[in-house]
């Protein structure tokens, strides 16, 4: 289910003194099933961008398809791209309300017709996959867990839509780093599991280094960049002008090479390393 | 739908009305408002208008921003219309069944609904050309003096000013709130009455819940800068009236002297 952007801008409070132009004329493609993340510094637009695709946000110029349906069309487009699409906002956790977590996972499917047994394996099975077993936490109240829990399981009520694509807004922001490495595991599994396409919003360049296959950098709601990790991480300069950055280990790399040493292009710790004693090893032959 | 409530919200631009002293401001609505309950005919309410009229222009706000905010109000100011025309006695004009109306009710009906309406506009002229702050500092300072008779001015000053300060801040929140729900297939806009209230249970709940967890916050951040009510608290930006404001109380007189001439509470 490729999700196609085109030409998409939208300003909000539009002919008001303070309208502010979010997004300009972003165009882009995301395949099926393909992991693709957006960076860029905060303003940017990137929240605006999601809300969009969702159809939360009418833009005023553009358009989206889904499976190469507007979702802008009057007949309800935007309805049935919510099916198909589920988007964690930023802070999810803001948004329960059930007294039960499995009551909270479950209001989603509920909303589109789901009920009874194939309710209750719908929410087990996504509150499993978000790491919160049903028997442990389903009948918990969601005010009650800790801020990671709670997290997941707002995750959980949108993972319980079963959505063919899954948009995440920051969704480890805030989160201590076991937290952060659970959740990127968990939306692996997500991928790996039900081969949901991925659209992760992040500000972690290395998560983005190791995980994306696509890589969307957004400037003063414009898409300056788009292209494969490697491509994206090899334009270092044109990042920091925009108040980003490169993986640490790309950075690291790119520090030795000024210094003299002929290192490839390298994106996480392991590539480093593995430059590096390749390097190393060089230079041990020729002194013997 | 929650971004038409526009009460009490601030338009941000650079206006003659803007860079008034809030108080000033501030005397000049509640004038005006009394005023308003003095106008006894259509010639008064021409007069009330023209000037309303005149100040609406001179605060730059876009009159569809101004308007935006009566939306919400629109039912209220049906219903009075709708019981004023059908409930006065008098001279019967119309009848339909027990449905009747009378001049008298008309009359009636047109000009509550007139003085509902400039009641609305000019005061949200108030807030939509002061900010916050400067509002809170404004009646903080003119409810000074009766604070020898026990008058607690700064904390009044203080609540309301916090209180206006979240209206965008939790409208912000529903609007977050609203959009998540609707992104898990929420429908707040279909339905029956009943169903519609109930749909309003996934967006309150939350809502509330971030409205204590950001009363805790302020509180906290309050506490953390060593607040401790009005005693002793000097100002960054004290208020000082200027030659334009001096300008504006004349304005204000004239304005209430014309009126009450007109009206026919001051006879020469
Ligand atoms: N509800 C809103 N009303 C007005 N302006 C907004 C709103 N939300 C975002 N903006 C503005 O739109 C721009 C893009 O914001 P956003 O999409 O949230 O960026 P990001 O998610 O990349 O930080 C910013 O300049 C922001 O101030
Ligand atoms: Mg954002």
């Amino acid at each position: 289910m490729p999700i196609e952007v085109k030409e998409l801008s939208y300003t909000y409070n539009e002919g008001l003194s303070f309208a502010s132009a979010a997004l300009s004329e972003v165009s882009f493609r995301v395949e099926d099933g393909s992991f693709t993340a957006v960076i860029g510094h905060t303003g940017s637009g990137k929240s605006t961008l999601v809300q969009l695709l969702i159809g939360l946000l009418k833009p005023q110029r553009g358009t989206v398809l889904v499976d190469g349906e507007d979702i802008f069309a009057e007949n309800g487009g935007c309805r049935r791209a919510r099916q198909k699409i589920g988007l964690v906002f930023q802070y999810p956790e803001y948004q329960l309300f059930e007294e039960t977590v499995a009551a909270d996972v479950a209001f989603g499917p509920k909303n589109q017709g789901l009920s009874g047994e194939e309710l209750d394996a719908c929410v087990a099975d996504s509150l499993a996959l978000a790491g919160l077993p049903a028997e442990e936490y389903g009948e918990r109240s969601p005010f009650e867990l800790s801020g990671g829990q709670k997290r997941r399981a707002a995750i959980a009520g949108v993972l319980a839509m079963r959505p063919k694509f899954l948009i995440l807004d920051e969704p480890a922001a805030g989160l201590d780093p076991k937290g952060r490495r659970d959740l990127l595991e968990l939306i692996r599994g997500v991928q790996k599991q039900r081969g949901s396409g991925i659209l992760l919003i992040s500000h972690n360049m290395d998560e983005v280094a190791r995980m994306a296959e696509q890589v969307l950098v957004m400037d003063g709601g414009r898409l300056a960049m788009q292209g494969s990790p490697a491509e994206v991480f090899a334009q270092g300069e044109a990042l920091r002008a925009m108040g980003l950055g490169l993986p640490a280990a790309a950075a690291f790399a790119e520090r030795l090479r000024a210094r003299g040493f002929a290192l490839p292009p390298v994106l996480t710790t392991e590539d480093a390393a593995a430059a590096l004693l390749k390097v190393w090893a060089g230079s041990r032959t020729r002194r013997d | 739908m929650l971004k038409d409530i526009t009460l009490g919200q601030y338009y941000p631009c650079d206006s003659p009305l803007h860079r008034l002293d809030p108080r000033v401001k501030i005397t000049a609505a509640l004038v005006y408002i009394v005023s308003l309950f003095f106008v006894r005919d259509f010639p008064g309410f021409a007069y009330v208008t023209l000037c309303l009229a005149v100040l609406v222009a001179l605060s730059r706000v876009p009159l569809s921003f101004l308007f935006r905010g009566m939306k919400a109000i629109f039912l209220i100011i049906l219903f009075t219309f709708a019981a004023n025309l059908f409930l006065t006695d008098g001279s019967v004009l119309w009848q339909l069944g027990f449905l009747r109306v009378t001049s008298e009710g008309l009359y009636r009906a047109a000009f509550m609904a007139l003085r509902l309406i400039l009641l609305i506009v000019g005061s949200s002229l108030l807030t939509l050309t002061t900010k916050p702050m400067a509002l809170t500092d404004g009646i903080e300072s003119l409810l000074s003096p009766f604070r020898r008779i026990g008058l607690p001015a700064h904390e009044l000053a203080m609540m309301m000013s916090i209180a206006l300060r979240f209206i965008p801040t939790l409208m912000e929140e529903a609007d977050k709130i609203m959009k998540a729900q609707s992104a898990r297939g929420a429908d707040f806009e279909s339905g029956n009455v009943l169903q519609r209230a109930k749909a309003l249970i996934p967006l309150l709940v939350p809502l509330f819940v971030s409205a204590f967890r950001i009363a805790q916050d302020l509180a906290m951040a309050m506490e953390a800068r060593c607040y401790r009510g009005g005693e002793g608290r000097t100002r960054l930006h004290p208020l000082k009236m200027r030659g334009r404001d001096r300008a504006a109380w004349i304005l204000i007189l004239l304005y209430t002297l014309i009126l009450l001439v007109q009206a026919g509470w001051i006879v020469f």
